[in-house]
């Protein structure tokens, strides 16, 4: 497709970045020379210095043959600006905007119907709602929800005297709750997708799917599992931390949060009854010991700065408290911060990327590719990709078992009607279900039939 | 310097090289000569080095700004060391220098030759001279990029160090399809070519030998006297239009075809290049009308000359040597201007003189008003301060080395016309200078050492000057 990026920041970058790699003819469009110096010499993009908010410009980013217009500046009005313009330049264009202030975000429903934006990202509530998914299941590094919340993916990491270290997955079978599939591991930066002979070691990072019942039992089982979080302590007052407060409050959770800024602690105190607002330094322990960090359930360090948001994490680490978040911004040292303790970090950036990619595959979908959703997972280095099973699938009615499928590709689990089920081998794909497919190579896989050899 | 990956894209240069060779082993088997061999053995010499260069597989594949430069530079150097080979084999150049002189003047589209005598040469070397002409003036690694799957976005360093002009841009968003659009442009653009000259009279074989070089604005020609020759107007007029065309922005081009009226109005370099070709074209013309006797065959000699030299093809219908001092002065200025930048022709570029003279008015104005905040905008757009330094150095450059190359040369001994104008000829990419090396002399006479110096000059041209520098210095061969 022929899709237009609006603003050359760090989403514009990742996004530029990841849709070449997926042979879409990409154009951006930034106000800012250096910005698009870096995008010209690193990726195989048309870079046009211009406001992209101008119908002229966007006439000579090629509007008229674009399919997607994606608007990321740091302005919300450019970004709704910037789709307006291209709906009234091209009637097919499908268009995707940024908006950040939760004043605007708040009419959702108007800037899709009255100002035809197709997409609306807000990456800050997107973030939020990542955390609240941690916080609602904190045995697990990071969350992912599949059909509606019934399945979830999850991803810890093995620790030295786990069960699973050392262990082949063929002789666990037993052992584990039924219910769930360990779908992909990370080890040394490297994606694997396991099979029966694979390994488990120490320290690999383990993606596993399965309902909240199943991987409840597999944490008690790895004697993991951690309760329910109650309390939660915020530190930075920004607009995720406003989203997750208005989330997990109604959810019954308790929430403190720890503001620097006095004009922002107001604004907060204003808008958040649910929350006891703290004017302070969340980076000071003594102001975090006088809030009691050893007896919250959970951590969240989520300042502007993503050292300050490192530092503060490995204190709240330090004090023993269960479920520890980091925001990442900017730095994007996963692997170290997972040595040092650091497991769940969110990146708004990431979750940004990958909900505008996916959007674009459902776009692409529509006109021939069976791809219904995609997800990354394991860093960028794997996906879950979901189909919708049609009368051309050659491996309808067959038993999983009996599939030919290629190497490293896992079915995860499948749909049939309303009930989901991760399948063990028996189980057979029925037309209209959907399936979730586990690969490394999405490059190759475009239809259900791709998977068999 | 990333040797793993400069070698590996060197090698498969190379191996499009052989593959280069092809229509010239063609040809010389239709004509049953005996440099069939020749190039049979270069073709094998060729894919064998490139084959085993391209095993070389790189860990890292991400290419810099420094690594594209250095691959273009070397491919450059290796295509015309090699692209000598079926020169010197075949016997019919015995100097291996000279080959070389030959070959670059080929790939660079300078069209100066060595050759006291054409004609004696067989057909397929005539057609592999005049084949280098077409592949160098769109540059060899271009087309390169429309055969290899787009590694990534990186090798747009390739791109930009061989296209000519201050900012080559792509046309659309994906370099494999920007150098797609390109070559195709060019493409139908000889064939229409050779279409008008067969249809004027011209032979098959001169047909295609003069599109190659009137496309790649290089200027080989196969018969002693050029196109004279011929001794045809309408000949002329055709060759002389469409040095013009290929001279011009092939960007203007792909805006004809996709019906961009808009953008083609605004392109200030395009409007220059014509009123510079009308305004030489008149002036000439009402000087040496004396010469000629009738106003008509002065204007199509003027016409002819004009656009041979200012697209830096330099075919030759008259002796220009023998024009009076005022025409032949503007003919040289015609040389340093060059043609417009993304066409196939040499020369510093009508872009870098417009922002050149927007510079200078700029500088004057600054005296009146010393605190005024002057832009620089070419086509209605803002012109980066870094690149108006650019330009402002590279024309700096440019004259630099015309004097130390000059200087250089001077060790033989010519006159100071004959020596100043060879070195501005190569360096412009032009072919014929004025004085011994004039249109109806050649380059034999100068000493290895002068030939060597001219070669090099003409590559520092075709690749401007930067790329070329860059390998002098020591620091590019390091590895980190």
């Amino acid at each position: 497709m022929n899709i237009i990026i609006v603003g050359d920041g760090k989403v514009g970058y990742a996004l530029a970045e990841q849709l070449t790699k997926e042979n879409h003819s990409i154009t951006v469009i930034d106000k800012n020379e250096l910005a698009l110096r870096k995008a010209d010499e690193t990726l195989d993009v048309m870079c046009i210095k211009g406001n992209g908010a101008r119908a002229s410009v966007l006439i000579e980013a090629g509007i008229e043959e674009a399919d997607l217009v994606i608007a990321v500046t740091s302005r919300d009005e450019m970004n709704m600006l910037t789709c307006l313009t291209a709906k009234k330049l091209s009637k097919s264009i499908q268009t995707i905007a940024r908006i950040r202030d939760p004043e605007y975000y708040e009419e959702y429903a108007a800037l899709q119907e009255q100002m035809g934006i197709d997409m609306v990202i807000n990456p800050e509530f997107a973030a939020a709602q990542e955390i609240a998914n941690i916080l609602q299941f904190p045995s697990a590094m990071n969350i992912e929800l599949f059909f509606d919340g019934k399945e979830r993916l999850i991803d810890f990491r093995i620790q030295e005297g786990d069960m699973l270290a050392g262990a082949k997955l063929s002789k666990l079978s037993g052992k584990l709750p039924k219910n769930i599939l360990f779908v992909a591991v990370e080890r040394d930066g490297i994606a694997y997708i396991p099979n029966g002979d694979f390994e488990f070691q120490v320290y690999d990072k383990v993606y596993v799917m399965g309902r909240i019942t199943g991987i409840t039992d597999l944490f008690k089982l790895l004697g993991r599992y951690i309760q329910r979080v109650n309390t939660v302590l915020i530190v930075g007052g920004g607009r995720t931390s406003y989203y997750l407060t208005k989330i997990i409050a109604k959810l019954g959770m308790s929430v403190k949060i720890i503001e620097i800024n006095q004009k922002k602690c107001i604004e907060l105190s204003e808008t958040i009854e649910e929350a006891i607002i703290i004017e302070g330094d969340g980076t000071d322990q003594e102001i975090l010991d006088s809030e009691n960090i050893e007896e919250v359930d959970a951590f969240i360090a989520m300042t502007g700065r993503d050292e300050e948001n490192l530092i503060t994490a490995m204190y709240g680490i330090e004090k023993g408290v269960d479920k520890v978040i980091t925001m990442a911004t900017r730095i994007r040292i996963p692997d170290i911060m997972n040595r040092v303790g650091l497991d769940s970090i969110i990146e708004p950036k990431m979750i940004t990327t990958s909900n505008i990619i996916g959007y674009v595959r459902g776009i692409q979908n529509s006109r021939g590719s069976f791809v219904e959703a995609l997800y990354k997972i394991v860093d960028g280095k794997a996906e879950v990709i979901s189909f919708i099973a049609n009368q051309s699938a050659r491996l309808l009615n067959i038993p999983i078992k009996n599939l030919p499928l290629k190497k490293e590709i896992i079915i995860a689990c499948i749909q049939h009607r309303s009930t989901v089920t991760i399948p063990h081998g028996n189980e057979k794909i029925a037309a209209g279900d959907k399936v979730l497919i586990v690969t490394k190579r999405s490059d190759v896989i475009k239809d259900l039939n791709d998977i068999l050899l | 310097m990333n040797y793993r990956l400069v070698s590996n894209i060197l090698g498969k240069v190379m191996l499009l090289e052989a593959a280069l060779m092809i229509p010239s082993l063609i040809v010389s088997l239709i004509y049953k000569e005996e440099s069939a061999s020749a190039f049979l053995i270069s073709i094998v010499i060729l894919a064998v080095i490139g084959f085993v260069l391209s095993l070389i597989k790189a860990q890292k594949t991400k290419m810099f700004a420094r690594d594209g430069f250095m691959i273009v530079s070397l491919s450059w150097i290796i295509l015309a060391l090699f692209g000598a080979f079926p020169f010197y084999i075949s016997g019919e150049i015995p100097s291996f220098v000279d080959c070389i002189f030959e070959t670059i003047s080929g790939f660079t589209t300078t069209g100066s030759s060595i050759l006291t005598d054409v004609e004696v040469l067989p057909k397929g070397l005539l057609f592999w001279r005049s084949f280098t002409h077409w592949f160098g003036g769109m540059g060899v690694l271009v087309f390169f990029l429309t055969l290899i799957p787009s590694m990534n976005g990186r090798t747009q360093h390739i791109l930009r160090a061989e296209s000519p002009g201050p900012s080559p841009g792509k046309l659309v968003p994906k370099i494999k399809d920007t150098s797609m659009i390109l070559y195709s442009i060019y493409f139908i653009l000889t064939l229409i070519c050779i279409v008008c000259l067969l249809l004027a009279g011209m032979p098959l074989f001169d047909s295609i030998v003069h599109t190659f070089g009137t496309a790649g604005t290089g200027g080989f020609g196969i018969k002693n006297n050029s196109l004279a020759y011929y001794n045809s107007p309408l000949i002329y007029m055709i060759i002389s239009i469409f040095m013009i065309v290929f001279g011009v922005n092939f960007t203007i081009y792909f805006y004809i075809l996709k019906r961009n009226v808009f953008e083609i109005k605004k392109n200030s370099e395009v409007k220059l290049f014509i009123v510079i070709v009308t305004l030489a074209t008149l002036l000439i013309t009402v000087n040496i009308k004396g010469l000629y006797g009738s106003i008509w065959v002065a204007f199509y000699q003027s016409f002819f000359q004009v656009t041979s030299l200012v697209s830096t093809t330099g075919f030759a219908t008259a002796d220009y040597n023998q024009w009076p001092a005022f025409s032949k002065m503007i003919l040289m200025c015609l040389m340093f201007a060059g043609s417009c930048a993304g066409s196939t022709a040499g020369g510093i570029k009508q872009i870098r003189l417009l922002i050149m003279l927007k510079v200078i008015r700029r500088n004057i104005k600054k005296l009146i008003h010393p605190r005024s905040v002057i832009p620089i905008r070419a086509d209605g757009k803002l012109v980066e301060e870094e690149q108006v330094f650019g330009v402002t150095t590279f024309c700096f450059v440019y004259f630099l080395i015309l004097i130390g190359a000059t200087l250089l040369i001077s060790l033989d001994n010519h006159d100071f016309e004959t020596n100043f104008s060879a070195v501005l000829t190569a360096v412009s990419n032009v072919g014929p200078g004025f004085g011994k090396v004039g249109p109806t002399g050649n380059f034999a006479f100068y000493s290895d050492w002068s030939k060597l110096v001219l070669s090099f000059c003409m590559l520092v041209g075709r690749l401007e000057i930067f790329p070329v520098l860059m390998i002098l210095h020591p620091s590019s061969w390091k590895r980190a």
